[in-house]
């Protein structure tokens, strides 16, 4: 990576468009990995997830300057980087520090032989509360030197930021039903079961039911935090049910009174 | 001037400690600038009520009038105002966003810096605590404007600066938390005193002493006297703290004379 002073016109492209993934909480996909692989001058670039809550296998994109691909079956080949120690500092990006991006040499972990043996990887760890993904940026005869260190570790909080929110709203968004995700928009504005029970005429036991089952599927055991996991990008995607239920509501509070 | 290398060093040196686990401090607006260039950088930090303003890397001192000032431009000042009406904490913003130039020098904002230092363009990242405090580090520059090089270096930045201020902030409540006696002994230990003289001073065992520094270490997660003085006052000790008021008795007199 070249000084700030001399990025040209494609660099400073190529890292907008990181950030502004990391802002808007699109996913990792392809292209962004290319960006991410032309800054740092990589010959490729790979995401390894590791998915917990579906049991699921792990999950290999790696993107090369001629093609991207995605597939399960390669996983096994990425095995010794699930291997290879990397720090387990968990900072607020869910990475480590600077000084921690773990540089592996393939050939400690997998012997001479492996296809990856010659490569110099940087790693930098990915958790969410869903699994955990390591993004690897692979060189395959030029080290990596201090500035493209310095430059992964820049970019290392956009990039886990867009994987996370990506990987949350994917399994989120999938995983509940309509009408849990209608009982938690009402969570998230403050409403009581009572008043939810209400709003949509069902029995306050039902309204406990879709939660216990919401919380279940979402991994946690709090109203609030299940909302923030089922929602994390805010509740601007929950705007089409005020009016749904708004009636509903007015009646509610009405007859508390 | 700088020679191409030079700046090439002073930048790497700069990532290197802006992208470390540190708090956000003097030293960061210097490394800022090797990355930014500007006349001067600017770290405001605002308190949750949105009532004080404090500054680093300014001039001039910041009284009661100067406060009332500020918060009475405040608001009527869109590129001041824009994170809180707005709720955008992350978009960095230049003053030529809001304003055209002629537009800039008739706000009152304007008028109040234009007093502390000379600019015509400014750049502002926010930086939220979850104390909701807010800190802002402005750029300040004559001539040319910042460009959207500079934007992105700074949207590039933001993260760590954001986790850097948030550690500044979580410092700063810990020191907080030391109790009124703890603060006592550090106080006196900020003025070179031995454990054994402190006691003496404060009717105390030295084991007691020893006891509230090693409380005070933990509490602190330092392991030095220096450290801990330094951690538990970042603004400098107070000349009237809790310690200043309590009375030295006549032998404490004795020493310091001595």
């Amino acid at each position: 990576m070249t000084a700030i002073s001399r990025w040209d016109d494609r660099d400073v492209g190529a890292l907008a468009h990181v950030v502004r993934h990391g802002r808007r909480g699109h996913a990792l996909t392809p292209p962004v990995l290319e960006d991410l692989r032309r800054v740092v001058e990589a010959d490729y670039v790979a995401l390894l997830e590791r998915l917990e809550h579906a049991g699921q296998n792990d999950r290999v994109t790696v993107v090369t300057p001629s093609h991207p691909e995605t597939g399960t079956e390669a996983a096994s080949v990425w095995s010794h980087v699930w291997a290879s120690e990397i720090c387990d500092a968990e900072d607020s990006d869910g990475g480590c520090p600077a000084d921690h991006v773990h540089r592996a040499d393939v050939a400690n972990v997998a012997g001479d032989r492996h296809p990856l043996a010659k490569s110099r990887i940087m790693l930098a760890p990915m958790r969410t509360p869903l699994g955990q993904a390591r993004l690897a940026v692979i060189r395959h005869y030029r080290d990596f030197d201090e500035r493209d260190q310095l430059l992964f570790a820049l970019l290392r909080p956009h990039l886990s930021a867009a994987y996370r929110r990506g990987a949350e709203r994917r399994t989120a968004g999938k995983s509940l039903t309509a009408r849990q995700r209608t009982v938690l928009q009402l969570v998230a504005r403050g409403w009581s079961n009572d008043e939810i029970a209400r709003a949509l005429l069902v029995s306050t036991g039902t309204v406990r039911k879709h939660l216990d089952n919401a919380y279940r599927q979402l991994g946690v055991s709090s109203r609030a935090a299940a909302v923030a996991r089922a929602f994390p990008d805010g509740l601007d995607s929950a705007v089409g049910l005020r009016l749904a239920v708004g009636v509903g509501r007015a009646d509610a509070v009405t007859g508390r009174c | 001037m700088q020679s191409p290398d030079d700046a090439d060093e002073a930048e790497l040196r700069a990532l290197r400690h802006l992208t470390q686990s540190v708090p956000l401090d003097t030293r960061s607006l210097d490394e800022l600038g090797h990355l930014i260039p500007a006349a001067g950088i600017v770290q405001f930090e605002l308190d949750a009520e949105r009532s004080r303003v404090t500054m680093r890397g300014m001039p001039r001192g910041y009284d009661d009038s100067f406060q009332q000032t500020f918060w009475s431009a405040f608001w009527a000042c869109e590129p001041c105002s824009y994170p809180d009406t707005s709720s955008d904490r992350e978009s960095i913003t230049t003053l030529s966003d809001f304003y055209t130039p002629a537009q800039l020098k008739r706000t009152r904002m304007y008028r109040l810096f234009d007093q502390l230092l000379d600019f015509e363009h400014a750049m502002t990242v926010v930086l939220p605590s979850h104390a909701g405090t807010e800190a802002r580090v402005m750029f300040f520059r004559q001539g040319r404007d910042f460009d959207e090089r500079h934007r992105l270096t700074l949207a590039l930045l933001r993260p760590h600066l954001v986790s850097a201020y948030q550690r500044s902030v979580e410092r700063r409540r810990v020191a907080g938390t030391l109790t009124r006696r703890q603060r006592e002994v550090l106080h006196l230990v900020a003025r070179g005193f031995s454990n054994d003289q402190i006691a003496k001073h404060l009717f105390l065992s030295s084991g007691t002493v020893r006891k509230h520094l090693d409380n005070v270490f933990r509490q602190l997660k330092v392991s030095s006297r220096a450290a801990a003085v330094a951690r538990a006052f970042p603004t400098g000790v107070p000349a009237t703290g809790a310690g200043a008021r309590v009375p030295l008795p006549r032998q404490s007199r004795q020493y310091l004379a001595g």
